[in-house]
């Protein structure tokens, strides 16, 4: 490893570190725009989750350890994610052929813990939530393995990194990127439950998906999920930025480093904008809605394939 | 040879068991045989595994059945060395399971007896080179695991699981003495190389066997959409008795698939998909089902249907690996579909057996009764929970490293044409699906049986499950971590099998080529390696964080009046996903209003029925009321009614005329 690399590395772990509490800030500071408020700092995120580390947990008393143990959970798969994706250069710390398959696994074996926890309650309210986090997981698992699958066809490489950063500008490259993108971003709005699935700001229980899972969390566990989330949200928003980076990593790693993190903080921009303009969708149509990213996963696919029949 | 004393210990060891005095005599005397022979088969077939010459021997026999040739060739050593210890562990866990009984005047040496000759079963069939032999083998396990099934049988539903299972197993039974006829009667030989002469020829009538060998196998180890017998008979059957017949009985089928790979040469590639086809569609039907499940062994018997097929999506690229000539591949198939086998053994009879404790503990096994289970059987609890990561895949434990094995043959660049890996892409995405789907199963499961408060407060567990049952969980627990912690280790083990595999096809089996599977662990142990650190970091950081803390009941979202009953149930959890897939997962639903100003009784029930049963059923139904009405218009007595009878007659002599001149 060269010095730029480990440079690279040393980045992206602190990149992981504060990110998050930026990509949130920013999102609320958008939607604060587009609502004609002045709106909160960039860093309030920061505070908010401080004031909770300061403050005493009230643990239910039909909790278990199974409680205890979904915070952490969530946040060690959440941080082991971050460091398997190529957040800000095709350099993740993790990388191996096929990572991509350990980093799906990861962040289900995050989110398991998070619905065990949920359980583990005994409140109906939050049974509810995991009934719903895991429905809308499972429908969506496919259709990001279809991305990456396709991706790797396209590319003819295995690891994460390899074929996000798929140098072809060329315009069936862009249609299939552009399918792409369409397919990362619902994942995104899924896994960082995000406006049309899930509203982080509502108020009414019936309605919620994640929130309604860690409502009885309170305290430095429920900093811990929310840094948690935080990080989802900052490693899906890399893997946008990753595909839509027009920047060669190999020649120019800094440039394209910067420019990875512009179109970070550019989809935070487009979450907020989302959020903003668009109202959640009814409860029950999320499955078709989620069914969209997996269609449109499939036709990129099968897009792939013709194209490489017809090279052949 | 030692197989031959494992053999007769095994009888004498039932035998006893039948005659001798007291239920815990009787119990210990087939297990102390069990163990015996155990460790003889260990003792005979562990070299063969790390690569020593394989046994032989034969047994004289008058005709019509002929010589039995007997082979334990590397993948028949395999299977020999985790079908029996198992038993044997299945036999101790029956220990604490039949307790009640122990002391009631209940022959329970004859439930023991069984046992005995379901590893006496394994033997024959792991080792017989002979097609009688083999499906006397084959025979003994179905009958063993029948009897065994139906333990209570003064339960009519039970008897109707055991007679459903029954009927199902000796449908594949007929396909195989079938394929043997046709396969045995080509070249003249009882001895089942000569059904491998004969699948190498490229005829019509080979690819016909072909077919039905895969159904007979397919009935054997509950492929979709032969698996409708598994899930009564699994959650009619005593713990133990489900967690054999899941874990080690029905792989046999398994076993069957391979070592007759072995004799196809090379397939063609409508043999590949084939077997990927059924096997991703036993994935995602069977996982599909687990998710509306009220009965926990139910629940865990569609997921054997599941993992058969992640296992045949494993055989399927071997197969395809063949024909294309890519031993790579093969050796990734193979090695995924064989260390599979292996995990999928150690997690779901783990799981059978918590859910056989639950049972004990709670005298119920449904989801909608049960719940809190934690406080009063932390050990079980921890059994489960392990098991349910495992058998959702998840890292970093064994189910992981299998499937992770199979996705990395599917997302290789071994196949031919873009087309090829355009389906095979299919194929990881529906996989993914499959775990996804199989991790809200178990997730549910555990979520409501073990945490919560009781949902019914007769359904209060009060106490561990006994000794017997916790020793032979732990046992499977420290299997799945050996696995998960030492893959490579594993992987040896499928080694010797794979490279047979490879030799029998004429390909060079070299050390480089056998390592291949293995080659992404290192830096997959390094993501483990940091995942484990980071956790431990993580709740030493909470740990700080949190030193004190205050107790409170349950957010209840401001509702105070909240009961055990209002917690989510088991219908709730899988309601919406349910609703998604309402195509398959087809619920009846009884109810009946509340009406009126003054409603005073309603009730609902709904109940996830097996669309395919429900099918076969209907179908079944209709067929023989037709046949009852055409045969009520022949008039009787006269021309016509002879004239017809005539008429099939021949039909059915020309058929036999027929089949005879292929």
């Amino acid at each position: 490893m060269n010095p730029t690399q480990l440079a690279l590395v040393a980045a992206q772990l602190l990149a992981l570190l504060v990110l998050p509490v930026v990509m949130l800030g920013l999102i609320n500071r958008v939607k604060s725009f587009w609502a004609g408020r002045r709106g909160p700092g960039l860093l309030q995120p920061y505070a908010d989750m401080r004031r909770l580390l300061r403050k005493e947990p009230v643990y239910s008393n039909v909790t278990t350890e199974m409680f205890r143990l979904g915070p952490v959970v969530a946040l060690a798969t959440s941080l082991v994610a971050g460091m398997l994706t190529p957040l800000l250069g095709p350099l993740s710390p993790l990388a191996f052929p096929l990572d991509f398959i350990a980093f799906a696994y990861v962040l289900g074996l995050g989110r398991v813990f998070l619905m065990i926890a949920a359980l583990d309650t005994g409140s109906a309210f939050e049974g509810m939530g995991a009934a719903r986090e895991a429905t809308y997981a499972a429908l969506l698992e496919p259709a990001l393995l279809l991305v990456l699958g396709t991706l790797a066809l396209a590319t003819g490489d295995s690891t994460f990194a390899g074929l996000l950063s798929w140098s072809d500008l060329g315009p069936f490259a862009l249609v299939v990127k552009a399918l792409c993108f369409v397919v990362l971003l619902i994942l995104l709005q899924v896994e960082a439950a995000r406006m049309p699935i899930d509203d982080p700001n509502t108020h009414l229980e019936l309605t919620m998906i994640h929130e309604v899972m860690i409502l009885d969390h309170s305290g430095p566990d429920l900093a811990i999920l929310q840094y948690a989330a935080g990080l989802k949200l900052t490693v899906c928003a890399a893997l946008i930025a990753g595909l839509l980076n027009p920047v060669s990593w190999a020649t120019q790693p800094w440039t394209g480093a910067a420019v990875a993190l512009g179109l970070m903080l550019a989809v935070a921009v487009l979450i907020g904008t989302i959020e903003s303009l668009i109202a959640r969708i009814r409860m029950r149509a999320i499955p078709r809605y989620i069914s969209l990213a997996m269609v449109t996963g499939v036709l990129a696919l099968f897009l792939v394939v013709l194209r490489s029949e017809g090279l052949s | 040879m030692l197989l031959f004393i494992a053999t007769i210990a095994l009888l004498v060891g039932g035998f006893l068991a039948l005659v001798a005095r007291g239920n815990p005599l009787r119990a210990w005397l087939s297990i102390a045989s069990q163990a015996l022979a155990s460790t003889l088969v260990l003792t005979a077939a562990v070299p063969v595994l790390f690569g020593a010459a394989p046994l032989e021997a034969l047994l004289p026999w008058p005709p019509p059945l002929g010589d039995v040739r007997l082979q334990v060739e590397a993948l028949d050593a395999f299977f020999l060395c985790f079908s029996l210890p198992m038993t044997l562990l299945g036999s101790i866990y029956a220990l604490g399971y039949l307790e009640p009984y122990m002391k009631s005047k209940r022959h329970v040496g004859a439930h023991f007896a069984l046992l005995n000759l379901t590893s006496l079963a394994f033997i024959i069939i792991y080792t017989v080179e002979n097609s009688y032999a083999f499906l006397l083998g084959w025979e003994l396990a179905a009958l063993a695991a029948w009897l065994l099934v139906i333990w209570d049988h003064g339960n009519q539903k039970i008897r109707f699981a055991g007679f459903n299972y029954l009927v199902s197993t000796h449908i594949g039974f007929l396909l195989l003495v079938a394929a043997f006829i046709v396969g045995g009667n080509h070249m003249q030989s009882n001895d089942l190389s000569a059904v491998g002469a004969f699948l190498q020829e490229d005829t019509f009538l080979r690819d016909i066997t072909f077919v039905v060998l895969m159904t007979s196998f397919g009935f054997k180890s509950a492929f979709f959409p032969f698996h409708t017998w598994l899930p009564r008979a699994h959650s009619a059957a005593p713990a133990h008795v489900s967690a054999l017949m899941s874990g080690v009985i029905h792989k046999a089928g398994i076993f069957g698939m391979i070592k007759f790979t072995a004799m196809i040469g090379e397939p063609p590639a409508w043999m590949g998909w084939y077997v990927i086809t059924f096997s991703i569609a036993s994935a995602v039907m069977g996982v599909l089902y687990t998710v509306s499940q009220r009965d926990i062994k139910r629940m865990l018997g569609y997921s054997s249907t599941e993992n058969v097929g992640i296992i045949g999506i494993g055989i399927g690229l071997g197969y395809l690996g063949l024909t294309w000539h890519q031993p790579a591949l093969v050796v990734i198939g193979f090695t995924g579909a064989i260390l599979h086998v292996l995990n999928h053994a150690l997690f779901k009879c783990l799981l059978f057996y918590a859910a056989g404790a639950v049972y004990r503990a709670t005298h119920t096994i449904d989801l909608e009764r049960l719940g809190g289970l934690r406080r009063a059987m932390p050990q079980t609890t921890l059994f489960f929970l392990v098991g349910s990561l495992a058998i959702s895949a998840l890292p970093p434990l064994n189910g992981f490293i299998s499937e992770f094995i199979i996705y990395s043959g599917l997302l290789s660049d071994l196949a031919p044409t873009a087309q090829d890996r355009g389906v095979l892409i299919l194929v990881v995405a529906l996989l993914a699906f499959v775990g996804a789907v199989s991790a809200l199963s178990v997730t549910r499961a555990f979520g409501l049986a073990f945490l919560g408060v009781p949902r019914d407060p007769r359904c209060e567990a009060h106490g561990e499950a006994v000794r017997p049952m916790r020793i032979t969980m732990a046992v499977h627990l420290a299997g799945v971590l050996a696995v998960s912690a030492l893959p490579l280790g594993a992987i040896t083990l499928t080694r010797a099998p794979v490279a047979d595999m490879l030799r029998a096809h004429g390909l060079p089996a070299t050390a480089g080529l056998l390592g291949g599977p293995a080659v992404s662990f290192t830096p997959l142990a390094w993501v483990f390696a940091v995942l484990l650190i980071t956790l431990v970091l993580v709740a030493l950081l909470r740990r700080a964080l949190t030193r004190r803390h205050t107790e409170h009941v349950t957010w209840g979202c401001g509702y105070t009046a909240a009961t055990p009953r209002m917690q989510y149930t088991g219908s709730s959890f899988a309601s919406q996903f349910g609703n998604t897939f309402e195509g398959i997962l087809v619920f009846l639903r009884r109810f009946t209003l509340p009406h009126g100003p003054f409603p005073e009784r309603g009730h609902i029930s709904s109940h996830c029925v097996d669309s395919v049963e429900h099918r076969m059923f209907h179908v079944l139904s209709t067929a023989t009321d037709t046949v009852t009405h055409a045969a009520e218009r022949l008039p009787e007595d006269t021309p016509i009614s002879f004239a017809i009878g005539f008429v099939t007659l021949v039909v059915m002599v020309a058929f036999l005329l027929a089949g005879g001149s292929l």
